[in-house]
């Protein structure tokens, strides 16, 4: 997977990439490129710099310059700007394996809405990882009476909620921890689950997933209903008055959802006042509370409501 | 002896003219068919939002007559990946293929624009790029096109009046 990163810098920087311990490339949580300032390469517990024969101190690294940004940008757009215009407007773009490159730079305000991010001046890769088999000891807490829960999985950024849900996905998609198979329907409005190239999913989500690529999530909560009749909707990062909304219209025709949410604890989650309501009329079963400590996708609890 | 000089002049005169003529509706049949790639190309980029290597090689299938050398060289060079400037990618495609099309330096020229189609501009900066590329190639195309209906015949009777003219010269 993390050669798909290889594959959109450019061949100086890939040269060095390619010196870099293998030990932290398999440990590699960003990369982070900024005009005039050194690359920084971050793990979990550490930060280096790169150089000619691989890692380095921070800030005696190779600096990066304009034309190195506009190359990763224009390797990941595969040469084409206007195809990723309305994600970068968003902030990021996502490319080949799920990885998210967040940039930031000028941005262009239109009738006060922001049109364009232009000038890019700093980039943040954030490498996605399938970790097959990381939500096997969650599927049992989520499986009840023959169905599967409606489940909010909270984690603050980072954490692999978009992991365990991508696994969870797959997992009850191939029927392998019940021994019982559901229809999956995704909505990877971000492509991060799926990772899907030209609407192909990268990633393995499993033989009866049907994903339904860079849709808004509430349409697409509405277009699977009336398409695809999935068992179960599974959408990432919910946030939005319109999510709830469709996700609560999913809900009351028996559809079960599996979501992620931004938050540490339960609380954060009564702090959203649509959530709140939706909380206090039971119509989520199951939350999951991710963290970080001791490490990525730890698992703090799982709450029955 | 003298008989069969005369009959090879007069045949390898007319032969050079049919091969002018057949040089000029190329360059006709190429541009028409350029106009049709970078029709389907501007659909492909604003309709369906194909990335650029995609999209090209889509055109490549569809188009004939050398121009999909043309599309599926520029579409191998951006995959590469050794370069980032685009306009040097398609200029240098161009060189390439320039021996074997049959267009004018006229031709290639205005084909030069292409080459900052995917640079960092805006979808409307791109769709005027490609729009006025579109217009320039169409009148180009009519010109040609304008230009081979009337001098067709011409090209053609012209090798065999050359040659007769010259072995008239020559008796």
């Amino acid at each position: 997977m993390i050669n798909t990163i290889f594959e959109i810098l450019p061949k100086h920087i890939k040269n060095i990439m390619l010196k870099v311990n293998p030990r932290i490339i398999n440990e590699l949580e960003e990369i982070r490129i900024r005009v005039n300032q050194p690359i920084i390469l971050r793990t979990h517990e550490d930060e280096f710099g790169i150089w000619n024969n691989g890692i380095c101190a921070t800030g005696k690294g190779y600096i990066a310059t304009k034309m190195d940004v506009d190359g990763i940008l224009k390797f990941a757009s595969g040469f084409s700007m206007y195809a990723i215009e309305d994600e970068l407007r968003s902030g990021f773009i996502t490319v080949a394996g799920g990885h998210r490159i967040g940039v930031v730079g000028k941005a262009i305000i239109d009738n006060k809405n922001l049109k364009t991010i232009t000038n890019i001046s700093a980039i943040n890769i954030r490498i996605a990882r399938e970790v097959i088999g990381s939500a096997n000891k969650i599927i049992p807490y989520i499986h009840k009476n023959k169905r599967i829960c409606n489940t909010l999985i909270v984690s603050p950024p980072k954490c692999g909620k978009t992991t365990i849900l991508r696994d969870i996905i797959r997992n009850l998609s191939n029927g392998e921890t019940l021994g019982r198979s559901f229809t999956v329907g995704v909505v990877d409005e971000r492509s991060e689950i799926a990772a899907c190239y030209m609407g192909i999913p990268q990633n393995d989500l499993g033989m009866r997933t049907d994903v339904l690529d860079a849709a808004p999530k509430a349409e697409g909560i509405s277009i699977l209903l009336r398409s695809m009749s999935p068992e179960i909707i599974a959408v990432d990062e919910i946030g939005r008055d319109e999510d709830y909304k469709a996700i609560f219209d999913a809900l009351i025709v028996g559809v079960s959802i599996i979501c992620t949410i931004h938050g540490n604890n339960l609380e954060d989650c009564y702090n959203k006042p649509l959530l709140k309501d939706m909380l206090d009329k039971k119509l989520f079963e199951k939350i999951v509370i991710l963290s970080n400590r001791p490490k990525v996708g730890t698992v703090n609890s799982i709450i029955d409501l | 002896m003298n008989t069969f000089g005369i009959i090879l002049i007069v045949v390898s005169c007319t032969m050079c003219g049919f091969a002018y003529d057949m040089n000029e509706k190329k360059r006709v049949l190429q541009l028409d068919e350029l106009f049709l790639g970078f029709n389907l190309l501007k659909s492909e980029i604003e309709y369906k939002l194909t990335p650029l290597i995609e999209a090209l090689r889509e055109v490549a299938i569809q188009s004939e007559h050398g121009v999909d050398k043309l599309f599926s060289m520029y579409a191998e060079k951006l995959e590469q990946k050794d370069e980032i400037n685009t306009k040097k990618m398609w200029k240098t495609t161009l060189n390439e293929v320039q021996a074997t099309l049959r267009l004018k330096d006229e031709d290639f020229k205005l084909l030069e624009s292409f080459g900052t189609i995917s640079s960092h501009f805006d979808r409307e900066v791109q769709h005027n790029n490609i729009t006025w590329l579109l217009e320039s190639l169409k009148e180009q195309k009519d010109n040609a096109n304008d230009l081979y209906e009337k001098r067709n015949k011409l090209y053609k009777s012209m090798g065999i009046l050359v040659g007769l003219s010259i072995v008239i010269l020559l008796i």
